[in-house]
């Protein structure tokens, strides 16, 4: 299991597990969620967000790590693991192999592109509701401060894979 | 390099602002939580003496986060210089005025019928009782008014903080 896995499953876990003793009505975590509900908010924000940025943190980690490393003079065929990106995608192995380093970034970048969208317009959608309409009062604007972390981290790690693309001139080479 | 470092620059200062919002966002809940169930006495802001009704009007003000019930009132009149009318006590006045948290009440004092009008320099001292929902005890609140030429009495209130 690679880092991304370990990570997506540590979140995942007491995740699911709050969500599942909340269902059941356990008396002790409602004795804890009502001492302090925003709190609560604010943790079930940030997990839950980060469950839906934790590919894109580590996918735009990536891929500024490999630009990283492409110009450290790392030999191209141990930088992408071309195998998994052509199950990720859903290409042939063989149109993989064919394509330059580029190429390969640029389709790992769109390969993030729909979860890119998913991702903001949810966040989008949740500032709105809780900003402007008011929905959840306190309580909203916790869950949103708590979601605002893990999104400040997926977009961070997007402009830093931006950011390598530019800087390290890759459009120049060749 | 340099756009890389712009990144982490932003990057910083975005968690750093977003870091500070949430500590004040929950220091503030906090507090306010703790505040809102602390009884405060209220305060005399302003009197009034009509000379019509020989009535004095007392505006309270809570400044806590609990509602306040005024339920009786007392007082004392002492004659100054300018006038003939002994000093006498009337209490037991029962009331009911509701101050609630953070509000203000007027509160009517009917001075003692057939007495003659407020003249400069006499002093009522009155005494309000009142309770708070939190527990069954009686406090009291008493303000000295000294009649002046105007009337009226004023009382700036120091310190008001703002609730966020």
């Amino acid at each position: 299991m690679n880092k991304e896995r370990i990570i997506w499953w540590l979140f995942f876990i007491p995740f699911a597990l709050a969500m599942v003793l909340a269902i059941m009505g356990v008396i002790s975590l409602a004795t804890i969620i009502s001492f302090s509900p925003e709190a609560s908010a604010f943790l079930l924000g940030f997990i839950g967000f980060w469950l839906f940025a934790n590919r894109l943190i580590f996918g735009y980690g990536g891929i500024a790590d490999a630009i990283y490393q492409f110009k450290k003079g790392v030999p191209e065929e141990n930088i992408i693991n071309k195998k998994e990106l052509a199950k990720k995608t859903n290409r042939a192995l063989e149109e993989l192999q064919k394509m330059s380093f580029i190429s390969l970034i640029l389709l790992w970048k769109s390969w993030l592109e729909p979860f890119r969208y998913a991702f903001y317009l949810a966040f989008f959608l949740i500032l709105i509701t809780v900003e402007i309409f008011n929905v959840g009062g306190d309580i909203g604007k916790a869950f949103l401060l708590g979601s605002s972390f893990s999104v400040i981290l997926a977009w961070g790690m997007e402009m830093l894979a931006a950011a390598a693309f530019t800087d390290y001139n890759l459009l120049e080479e060749k | 390099m340099k756009r890389i470092s712009m990144v982490l620059v932003m990057v910083a200062l975005l968690s750093l602002f977003l870091g500070w919002e949430t500590g004040n966002f929950f220091t503030g809940r906090s507090f306010q939580r703790l505040i809102s169930t602390i009884p405060a006495s209220p305060i005399v802001t302003e009197v009034k003496y009509e000379k019509q009704k020989h009535t004095l009007i007392y505006s309270l003000f809570n400044p806590g986060g609990v509602p306040i019930s005024v339920i009786e009132e007392n007082f004392v009149f002492k004659p100054g210089k300018n006038t003939t009318q002994q000093s006498y006590v009337v209490s037991n006045i029962p009331l009911h005025v509701i101050i609630p948290p953070s509000g203000k009440a007027s509160v009517n004092l009917k001075l003692k019928a057939g007495t003659p009008k407020l003249a400069l320099g006499d002093v009522v001292l009155a005494t309000f009782t009142y309770t708070h929902p939190l527990s069954k005890d009686l406090y009291t609140v008493g303000h000295i008014f000294t009649m002046n030429k105007t009337g009226q009495e004023k009382t700036k209130i120091k310190n008001q903080k703002k609730k966020e």
